[in-house]
């Protein structure tokens, strides 16, 4: 029996290996004590990835509370539960996973952050919420303006170079005149995730300028996408569900800057791209 | 669910913990990476990260063992830098 590659070692870990490869590993594990140290820091790892992202996903946000009280007196926006969102592939239960025993063993269970909170808090808002809701408007103004040029876009069938000011193709030969992006502006490559850029608009949204930037995709799961970048003079807040209609919205701010994403993508799949861009422009 | 006085010093953990995986992710292979958050951070299986990423389950299953070998590597020379710089400051102080 050949003594198993990573990836067989991480599929164990992931819970993704059948029966007879799983006893296999185990054989193996169970005789190799060096083995078992390196299968245990591959679990910590990614425990620690876990833990990383935790405070994220549970950390309870008054600007949540404040989206949540507006879709109490807006009928266009909606609060959506992020895991009840995720539903469609919802993660395995921590301890089914083979990792999580691992990560235990390995005494990592102090890595652990937070847990079992609510993503959102949508009932017990008082009135001094309510009213702090109100004032929010322009937050909520900001994203019926990107949902607004998302929809427009969309129904342009995406590919309409006369929308964008900026195209994909810098030395397009039908444009006459060509505009680009900042020298300093870094587009995010969404590549990866088979997303294309199709153009960037410049925009001025809650009177503040913004750039939106145009995916599309053939995987219908993922596009097409908009991705707004906008100054902002309001405080850093952490990456924030809303709804508007049929799409789906992510939004944060982060020093000066707003971020915003839109499309009729799951909520899972925003959220992992938001947390891509956030790399890849340090704005996490 | 505990919520006592360890809040605050919890959440600088957990500040801290983020800076050092994201130093971590940067280094990684924007492929690896999308293949780490979605099943690692996600908790998606390989099958649905495939169907999201629109490539065969072995390339998922080979960028995952890639990028949590890069993650885990990476994480352990961040432990042991940090372990140093502790041990200067350490030094330092007492040597004033």
């Amino acid at each position: 029996m050949q003594k198993p590659s990573d990836e067989t070692l991480i599929a164990f870990l992931d819970g993704e290996l059948d029966a007879n490869a799983r006893s296999e590993v185990e054989s193996w594990l169970e005789a190799d004590a060096e083995l078992r140290d390196y299968v245990a820091a591959l679990a910590a790892s990614a425990e620690a990835l876990r833990a990383a992202f935790e405070p994220a996903l549970h950390e309870p946000v008054p600007e949540r509370l404040l989206a949540a009280a507006r879709g109490t007196s807006e009928a266009s926006a909606e609060i959506v539960d992020f895991k009840t969102a995720q539903k469609g592939h919802a993660p395995r239960p921590l301890m089914q996973r083979p990792w999580a025993r691992f990560a235990m063993a390995a005494g990592v269970a102090g890595l652990l952050i937070g847990g079992g909170v609510g993503y959102f808090a949508t009932t017990g808002y008082d009135e001094g919420t309510r009213a702090a809701a109100v004032a929010s408007a322009n937050a909520a103004n900001w994203l019926d303006s990107i949902a607004g040029y998302h929809k427009m876009l969309i129904s342009a069938g995406g590919k309409d170079q006369a929308l964008v000011d900026v195209p994909p193709d810098p030395n397009d030969p039908n444009r006459k005149v060509v505009q680009k992006l900042p020298s300093d502006f870094k587009l995010p490559n969404l590549k990866p995730w088979g997303l294309d850029f199709q153009g960037a608009r410049y925009l001025v949204v809650g009177g503040q300028p913004a750039t939106q930037l145009f995916y599309t995709t053939d995987n219908k799961k993922l596009g097409p996408l908009t991705v707004v970048i906008g100054a902002t003079s309001q405080p850093d807040v952490a990456p924030t569900f809303d709804r508007r209609g049929d799409l789906n919205m992510l939004y944060w701010r982060h020093h000066g800057h707003a971020y915003a994403l839109v499309g009729t993508a799951d909520i899972g799949y925003l959220w992992n791209i938001s947390n891509d861009i956030e790399y890849q422009l340090d704005a996490i | 669910m505990h919520v006592g006085s360890d809040e605050p010093g919890r959440r600088v953990e957990a500040r801290l913990a983020l800076q050092e995986v994201r130093a971590a992710l940067a280094q990684i292979p924007a492929e690896q990476r999308m293949a780490l958050l979605l099943v690692t951070v996600d908790g998606m299986s390989y099958k649905q990260a495939a169907e999201v990423a629109d490539v065969p389950v072995g390339t998922i299953m080979s960028r995952l063992a890639r990028a949590r070998v890069a993650l885990q590597a990476k994480l352990e020379e961040s432990k042991l830098e940090l372990g140093v710089r502790t041990r200067r400051s350490r030094n330092d102080a007492e040597a004033e």
